[in-house]
């Protein structure tokens, strides 16, 4: 469980420092579509951690 | 302190260990996987490395990956959303692969080293191209220009480099990329882009230069003498498959199709854009070369990226005068930048100015087969009269010394070794290398020598040491070597000396006092389609599939004989020298 709330966590501190440059650069017009990619990319990060669903991942997407 | 360098999922994915600035180790992930260029995490090398350093992955300080995925990603998916519609064949397969992998790197080096996040870094691509390039140079200070397909934005990049520093002073940015525009040339000329662009530059050789106009189109200069490719002709913006639209083939024909033919030579057609993507390379790294020493005034020049393996463009790029020494590394490309960043990160570090050997011999020592056959030679002086023997019957031998060399080019190491004058062993090298029957040669002659029969520019004695550079061959050997070299009279040659490979370079002395000509093919130790040999079982595999004569692995000598006929089909065996 540990590994899990550290990966997501990894995860999460990854997609805001991902917006946070988006948003400051030239491409700020591409946070809309960031902001509707990231959870779905996140929910992935977060089952490849659980041993138990991993298998199924790309099924499930 | 010690640092591990990665790179991957481009192509040529490979680690590499500094420890306080030294480099311990730097391997190629390929010749472990035997999957030519492969491109996924480098475990194996990574364990090699460790191994190799006598080190686990908690004991490493800082683990550094060789770009920053975050300002990729972002490039990813703005040039896919501008490309749109053209791009929506590719987008879902590209999104899936970054958000369900490639985003999250630093969690995937976490899982696979088991070390803490806190302790992975990134350095951008280019600063880890050129880092590789000064650090494994001779040089104080330098001048560098890096030029390849694209890392995060950059395609082109001029730097300066003095002592521990790196500082890119200009790029140009994605999508104008000579180097994906050259591998979209090479596609549409029907061979593998990304690894068939030399090939491409020698054929130009027999082409005229009917397609100048077109290319000019193609790729144009701008003011501050960078360029832009025309994207209306070209799909690598969004689609890495195809390289090319069907513009393209409005302007030059209809593209040839892949390998139609490979012992035939391409027809005048396929020569001639050859001959147009070479002229037009020529003249923008040319001028991109001249602004480099206009913003980086220094008598050194190192060059890397893709571009920098293609050892003709180098020789044009040093010719423009701008320079007056020169530096390729012998992984210029992706491999090296794992090197290139650990080295980078060291620097940075406040360690000095780290130095890494020019040959990058930083992989393992020949791995020895378990089923040992062959002779054990008492002395390297006792394996150079049985190569001869060999070479000058006509035949080919194989070397595999010492410790593995990053890149694709063998530096000594591991070599295919033949008479450069005869035409049957130049044939012969190509068919054992699976290779096209006009593919260029590469040679081999001790460093003191070359001067004799090659014409050697000024200040080039770093990247002939890398055997990065091709050179004109003087009249002299050039009507002896005619089987060997480009139709205009050119080879990349490598330069070796006594004390970085005595049995090479002993067995060059003692071919030239034969011959009058101390000179022969060399090829790296491969065949198309497979890595350069890591074992001495890679060694004996080749040894007994092919046309080798025999193999030289470390100190033990495997010849290939042939054994009485018991039915009218002729067999060869392999056994080791019995006189």
């Amino acid at each position: 469980m540990q590994n899990r709330i550290s990966a997501l966590g990894t995860g999460f501190k990854t997609a805001g420092e991902l917006v946070r440059a988006l948003w400051g650069g030239p491409f700020w017009w591409l946070v809309p579509a960031v902001a509707l990619l990231l959870p779905a990319a996140l929910i992935f990060v977060f089952l490849q951690a659980v041993p138990l669903v991993a298998p199924f991942v790309y099924t499930v997407f | 302190m010690r640092i591990l360098g990665i790179s991957a999922f481009h192509h040529d994915a490979a680690a590499a260990l500094v420890v306080d600035g030294v480099p311990i180790a730097a391997m190629q992930e390929e010749r472990y996987t035997r999957r030519p260029f492969d491109s996924s995490f480098p475990k194996w090398s990574v364990r090699a490395c460790l191994r190799a350093g006598g080190l686990r992955a908690a004991d490493l300080d800082q683990v550094v990956f060789y770009e920053k995925p975050l300002r990729k990603f972002e490039r990813c998916l703005a040039t896919q959303l501008q490309s749109f519609p053209r791009s929506s064949g590719v987008f879902y397969k590209s999104m899936y692969l970054w958000l369900g992998d490639r985003l999250w790197m630093k969690n995937r080096i976490a899982d696979e080293l088991e070390v803490d996040t806190d302790r992975i870094v990134f350095t951008e691509h280019h600063e880890a191209l050129a880092a590789n390039a000064f650090f494994t140079s001779p040089f104080e200070e330098a001048a560098v220009l890096i030029a390849g397909g694209v890392g995060e934005w950059a395609t082109t990049s001029l730097a300066r480099c003095s002592g521990s520093d790196v500082e890119i002073l200009a790029e140009v940015r994605f999508p104008h990329s000579l180097g994906l525009f050259a591998s979209a040339v090479t596609q549409y000329l029907g061979f593998e882009p990304g690894r068939d662009e030399e090939l491409v530059l020698s054929l130009a050789a027999r082409g005229q230069p009917r397609f100048a106009g077109a290319f000019a189109e193609l790729v144009q200069a701008t003011e501050d003498q960078g360029f832009t490719v025309d994207q209306s002709r070209f799909r690598f913006a969004f689609d890495s498959e195809r390289l090319f639209g069907q513009g393209l083939e409005e302007l030059l024909g209809p593209a040839r199709s892949p390998r139609a033919d490979p012992t035939a030579l391409p027809d005048a057609h396929a020569a001639d854009v050859a001959h147009g993507l070479r002229a037009v390379l020529e003249a923008r790294m040319t001028a991109l070369a001249l602004e480099l020493a206009r913003r980086a005034p220094s008598e050194n020049l190192c060059l890397t990226g893709d571009l920098a393996r293609l050892r003709r463009l180098n020789a044009a790029i040093f010719a423009s005068g701008a320079f007056r020494r020169l530096h390729v590394p012998p992984a210029p490309a992706e491999a090296g930048a794992a090197l290139g960043a650990a080295l980078l990160v060291a620097a940075r570090s406040g360690g000095g100015r780290p130095r890494a050997h020019p040959a990058c011999a930083l992989g393992e020592a020949v791995v020895p087969a378990s089923d040992e056959g062959g002779r054990v030679l008492a002395s390297e002086a006792e394996a150079v009269p049985l190569l001869l023997e060999r070479i000058e019957a006509g035949g080919v031998v194989g070397l595999a010394r010492g410790r593995m060399e990053l890149g694709h080019h063998s530096r000594g190491g591991r070599v295919l070794l033949g008479d450069a004058r005869a035409e049957a062993t130049c044939r012969r090298v190509r068919r054992i290398r699976l290779s096209e029957d006009f593919a260029p040669l590469s040679l081999v002659v001790p460093a003191e020598r070359a001067a004799e029969l090659f014409e050697l520019p000024p200040g080039t004695a770093s990247a002939l040491a890398t055997g990065m550079l091709a050179v004109r061959a003087k009249d002299r050997a050039r009507a002896a070597l005619s089987f060997a070299l480009d139709p205009d009279g050119t080879a990349c040659v490598l330069c070796v000396s006594a004390e970085e490979a005595p049995v090479l370079h002993a067995l060059l002395t003692a071919f030239g006092q034969r011959t009058g000509l101390p000179v022969l093919l060399c090829e790296t130790l491969d065949q198309r389609g497979l890595p350069m040999v890591r074992t001495e079982a890679d060694a004996l595999d080749l040894l007994r599939r092919m046309e080798l004569d025999a193999v030289l692995v470390n100190d033990r000598f495997h010849a290939r004989v042939a054994p009485e006929k018991k039915t009218g089909e002729p067999q060869l065996a392999l056994a080791g020298v019995s006189r």
